[in-house]
């Protein structure tokens, strides 16, 4: 078995992934950054974080974890070689879905906006590399908000598309409803009572609002600031 | 020397009887013109539609059978018609042995997943002195996906090809469809045009190795249009029971 880190998909979007003009990325930071305060106290003070997904790295940014407990992971080159980026421990160019680390490894592995890798491999491998009572945390675009989405572009359920400053560029992106997804963390080693997805609504100062917000939210019959867009998970190990 | 330019198992008589069909109609057409121009004493311009009866006449009774063995060898055709004949009363069961091998996964949708088996065969050429070692698929799939079957892969090709060479359960992941034809070509020996004509709308993949008395004998071929079911869904003892079972019906179909 072997997986490809050659030519990644989001290779060809790193350069202005973080621009202002890509709003629908903007308002799911706006969003993790207001769900993801009430988490930072959960996190272990001690041992590595691994950040799946990494980009740019976040995890000081929305968890205030100290930089120099963090590794990197990506596969994409662009990516995790973006700057200006967070500091970290390492960086490593590598699937998500095959962690390149031993057992126990890490007392925290998060995971923001995992939609591109969003899978039972990928939790599999997140729950194998966190120590006891390691703290598993990730944020991914919901189910609710990106069924309609994807229906009314006529796009696949498994992808997503950026629109670039050369063009459309699909990109992987797996959505999986909250029920599915605590079933898929109780199958990979999670314990259910430890296991919580909760849903979060775009903030009230959020602006601008993406278009494929207000598409959604329109296509549901409801107000942007109604629609649940991201669910937030965290389960301990 | 390509083998597996042998076509779909029925196109052997269907081609047979289209290449009669044809010889047959020109035949005809020339000698109805040969009629008219003997009719109308133009005797020199006869001669043409007469040469091309004698043509058509050449080309069925010695060209034909010469061309049609060429490109479906005798011997992988009675392989074949014998496989084809023992499993009649096999198929059903090792589809729905399958059917129960996709149920048995886990933490995923059923339904998303199809499946099929291949078995080991050794293709021959028409000179009958040269093997390769190749699978042909022989039960349709069960689920709403994937190809017909009869069709023939090298065991240098695929996910079941790398499965044949390693005796062990292979699998795959593709997060994109653009992913899966450059690593098709690339990794699994396929060339662009045999990509083109694969179903690509699935992302995860497994092959199965079927053994009979310790001899790799077929490969059960899951692949699903979720990513990331395999390997993690599996419930290996489970497959490995559904690879039993389908052993031993190939036993009592006599086919290996």
């Amino acid at each position: 078995m072997s997986d490809n880190v050659n030519t990644a998909p989001y290779d060809q979007i790193a350069a202005e992934y973080y621009d202002v003009s890509h709003q629908t990325s903007r308002n799911f930071d706006q969003t993790s950054g207001h769900a993801l305060q009430e988490i930072r106290e959960l996190v272990p003070e001690n041992g590595l974080v691994l950040d799946v997904g990494a980009g740019r790295g976040r995890c000081n940014e929305f968890l205030g974890i100290d930089t120099s407990r963090v590794i990197h992971l990506d596969n994409s080159r662009e990516m995790i070689d973006f700057r200006p980026r967070e500091a970290s421990r390492l960086r490593v160019l590598h699937q998500a879905e095959c962690l390149p680390f031993l057992n126990a490894e890490f007392s925290c592995v998060t995971a923001f906006l995992c939609d591109p890798f969003l899978g039972l491999n990928f939790l599999h491998e997140a729950y194998r590399v966190l120590t006891v009572e390691g703290l598993f945390v990730a944020t991914t675009p919901s189910y609710e908000w990106g069924m309609p989405l994807r229906a009314a572009l006529g796009i696949s359920a498994f992808s997503t598309r950026f629109i670039t400053r050369n063009g459309k560029v699909m990109v992987p992106s797996i959505l999986i409803p909250r029920n599915r997804l605590i079933d898929m963390l109780e199958f990979v080693g999670f314990s259910k009572s430890n296991i919580e997805v909760s849903r979060h609504r775009l903030p009230e100062h959020a602006t601008p609002i993406s278009p494929d917000i207000k598409l959604s939210a329109e296509r549901l019959g409801c107000g942007v600031h109604e629609l649940e867009i991201l669910y937030v998970v965290v389960a301990k190990k | 020397m390509d083998l597996l330019s042998f076509p779909k198992f029925s196109s052997r008589k269907s081609f047979r009887v289209k290449l009669r069909t044809l010889f047959i109609v020109i035949g005809g057409l020339g000698a109805f013109v040969t009629a008219v121009l003997l009719e109308e004493k133009e005797y020199y311009w006869a001669m043409a539609p007469a040469a091309l009866v004698l043509l058509a006449s050449l080309a069925e009774f010695v060209l034909a059978d010469i061309v049609t063995d060429k490109i479906y060898p005798t011997r992988t055709e009675a392989l074949l018609e014998k496989l084809e004949t023992n499993l009649r009363a096999y198929h059903d069961r090792i589809r729905e042995s399958i059917g129960r091998a996709i149920k048995s996964l886990r933490a995923c949708d059923g339904t998303k997943v199809s499946g099929t088996f291949h078995l080991v065969v050794e293709l021959y050429s028409s000179a009958g002195n040269e093997s390769e070692r190749a699978l042909v698929q022989v039960t349709d799939y069960s689920g709403s996906l994937g190809g017909n079957r009869w069709r023939f892969t090298s065991a240098t090709k695929g996910l079941i090809g790398r499965c044949l060479r390693t005796s062990q359960p292979e699998w795959v992941n593709f997060a994109t469809d653009e992913e899966y034809r450059e690593r098709m070509v690339r990794e699994f020996g396929f060339s662009f045009d045999e990509v083109n004509q694969h179903t690509q709308e699935a992302r995860s993949y497994w092959a199965q190795p079927v053994f009979v008395r310790d001899r790799l004998i077929g490969i059960i071929f899951l692949f699903s249009t979720e990513p990331q079911i395999f390997p993690s869904a599996v419930e290996r003892t489970s497959l490995e029971g559904t690879a039993r079972e389908i052993g031993a019906f190939l036993e009592g179909a006599r086919i290996i």
